[in-house]
């Protein structure tokens, strides 16, 4: 791209859009806002933002969540120190164990597949890659063909 | 005057500002009527602060840009895809505007209503060239922002400003000292 000609037509479609102000917003707009407004004040308070509550509010709020927070952090201490812990930690390392086993199960099928291909001929795994890519090219172009008729966009004609 | 008299006289004075950065950006009436409505109850949540401030434009501006673009970005990675496939061939951006420019343009260009015509030529952009060049124009943003603030690489956004400048351009007839090759 020459860069003379993109400063020119940065400069012309500039000078074209910033003559053009603003919109004139529809007529019924205020009145629609205003509605809105009206219905949004008379909500309840704990449907509003939390800085709008009442400062007691605000308060007991701040107070409550710091309670749980307290009560959160006591009963997790109370949990790890009881003589229960040791055995549902053991309980919960068990489940890990199945995660494992999964992990050792997909190892082996990559290596089977590993071993299978390379037992192949380079000519089957070209072949097998140009199916491959047949394949995604089909998909991508069957998408393609769908998003053109599905969001075809509409005419903007002039009067 | 109340509070309500007040937040009515301010609504009436930046009401096209917040409809025109939404409209701009979205190119669909109802969605930005939609966007409009909520940047001022926002602003109504805040009017106590915002009143004042001397800086009220930049932040209902910013508020709608946002809005608007988080609108968007529900299809935006869609478009963002798709954009790609559009803009393949030649034939592809030709047809990209959907936005007819008839025989008689030098004529209708020289009446009054051209500002339509921009407009409309604007609202014809994908949207994938139309949010970009807005954001640059109208908003004032450097590429590097526009391509942080839609998550896109830096190329593309200024491929994208360039294709849609060029379409407007055809659309418009401008004519410049140099021409493309």
């Amino acid at each position: 791209m020459n860069s003379d000609y993109e400063k020119q037509l940065e400069t012309g479609i500039q000078r074209e859009l910033v003559g053009l102000g603003d919109l004139q917003a529809p007529p019924a707009m205020t009145a629609r806002i205003l509605r809105a407004v009206e219905r949004h004040s008379v909500r309840p308070w704990y449907r509003r933002a939390w800085q709008t509550w009442p400062p007691a509010l605000q308060v007991a709020s701040l107070a409550g969540l710091t309670a749980v927070f307290g009560l959160l952090c006591f009963g997790s201490w109370e949990l790890v120190q009881s003589p229960g812990f040791t055995s549902t930690t053991h309980e919960v390392g068990g489940w890990f164990n199945l995660v494992s086993v999964a992990w050792n199960v997909a190892n082996a099928l990559v290596r089977a597949i590993t071993v299978a291909i390379e037992s192949l001929g380079p000519l089957a795994i070209a072949g097998i890659i140009l199916v491959l890519l047949t394949c995604y090219a089909a998909c991508v172009g069957a998408g393609t063909v769908y998003m053109r008729l599905a969001f075809v966009r509409r005419s903007v004609r002039e009067p | 005057m109340t509070d309500g008299q007040q937040f009515e006289t301010f609504l009436h004075e930046h009401q096209n500002m917040v409809f025109s950065t939404a409209m701009r950006l979205l190119a669909n009436q109802s969605e930005a009527e939609d966007v409009t409505q909520e940047v001022f109850l926002r602003a109504y949540e805040r009017f106590g602060e915002l009143r004042e401030s001397p800086t009220v434009r930049g932040w209902l501006k910013t508020v709608a840009t946002n809005l608007s673009l988080n609108h968007l970005s529900r299809y935006r990675a869609r478009w963002r895809f798709f954009s790609e496939i559009f803009h393949r061939t030649e034939d592809d951006e030709d047809r990209e505007l959907d936005f007819p420019a008839p025989d008689d343009t030098h004529e209708a260009l020289a009446q009054a209503d051209r500002r339509e015509i921009v407009e409309r030529a604007l609202r014809g952009l994908p949207p994938a060239q139309r949010v970009p060049l807005v954001l640059y124009h109208f908003d004032g943003l450097r590429y590097e922002e526009i391509a942080a603030k839609l998550g896109v690489s830096l190329g593309k956004v200024k491929t994208d400003i360039f294709r849609a400048r060029e379409a407007l351009r055809r659309v418009l007839r401008l004519q410049l000292a140099e021409e493309p090759d």
